[in-house]
């Protein structure tokens, strides 16, 4: 199974969380690579979605949207961090 | 703010306004969102179904009309998929559907001068268009664009009249005079990207394919921090 990138989760991770993420990053908690959400791996063909660490793989957000309902585990990542990131 | 994110990122009934074969297998759908806020060039929609049993089914499809210009979704059809199918063969002006966005500040091109670079595999032109459209003659664009053959080139016209963009395309399984044979390799990007002038790239495609240019690109040294990448599926 291919996966997409974590741009396909923005829309539902920023309502779920109440504040747009379309610029925040995060620490995996399992190998502790600092990345953009966006570039995380996103797997859409699951009972929701799962977003994993671009490096090792390990899950980091797990997702599921059904009707009105968001139930949203982040237990795979240390850190969040919103905000738009400094300019290259 | 989270008002203003529930306003923006809560769904919303899109009608579609428009429907263009693009090809075969793809399709481009205007569509008609009330209080549409406008976007960004590269940003996507996630687009939700509901069946009659209740069952949903979202996905995400970027924007490939330019920045002031109305919402168009341009997709292709995934034989296996639950969306993409009912977009691209059963939709018709009229119908309504849940849309959700405008989403997504990374995968986006603000227009300004520095030269821009954008790499397509398949649909994942859709996206660029909207950065093409959205360029000023400041922002020199090279356009890659990589397709099985030249029957599943989209915008095929509109990349052939635009003056302004430098395009080159590549077909895989088609050997056809003025097209580029085999896949997109190191020496084309080599061709095209002067790593010294740092332009901004953009990957957009199926996953093995971004994953192969992105390969190529950091071969040739691009500052990883210029290419900016969009998978799907």
């Amino acid at each position: 199974m291919s996966h997409v990138d974590g741009n396909a989760m923005i829309g539902a991770l920023s309502l779920a969380m109440g504040t747009d993420v379309a610029d925040a990053g995060g620490v995996c908690a399992a190998c502790g690579l600092d990345h953009p959400l966006a570039e995380a791996h996103v797997y859409l063909r699951c009972p929701g979605m799962v977003m994993c660490c671009p490096e090792c793989s390990a899950a980091e957000i797990v997702l599921v949207e059904i009707e009105h309902r968001l139930m949203l585990t982040v237990r795979g990542l240390a850190t969040i961090r919103f905000g738009t990131p400094a300019q290259s | 703010m989270a008002g203003s994110v529930r306003r923006a990122l809560g769904w919303r009934t899109a009608t579609v306004v428009d429907s263009i074969a693009e090809t075969a297998t793809a399709r481009s759908l205007g569509l008609d969102v009330a209080a549409w806020s406008g976007h960004a060039a590269g940003q996507h929609v996630d687009i939700r179904l509901t069946a009659e049993d209740g069952y949903q089914a979202t996905r995400s499809y970027s924007v490939s009309s330019g920045p002031g210009e109305a919402p168009q979704i341009t997709v292709e059809r995934v034989d296996d998929g639950e969306v993409s199918p009912y977009l691209v063969d059963v939709a018709e002006k009229g119908d309504t559907f849940e849309v959700r966005g405008p989403i997504g500040g990374y995968f986006v091109w603000e227009p300004a001068a520095q030269p821009l670079v954008l790499i397509a595999g398949g649909s994942g032109i859709a996206p660029l268009r909207a950065m093409w459209r959205a360029g000023t003659l400041r922002a020199p664009i090279t356009v890659v664009y990589s397709a099985r053959d030249v029957d599943r080139l989209i915008f095929r016209d509109e990349l052939d009249s635009d003056a302004t963009l430098a395009v080159r395309v590549h077909l895989t399984r088609e050997q056809r005079p003025g097209f580029r044979s085999g896949r997109v390799g190191i020496d084309d990007l080599n061709e095209v990207i002067d790593a010294r002038v740092a332009p901004a790239i953009y990957v957009c495609g199926p996953t093995s394919f971004v994953e192969s240019v992105s390969r190529h690109l950091l071969t040739l040294d691009v500052d990883r921090r210029t290419i900016r990448t969009e998978r799907f599926g």
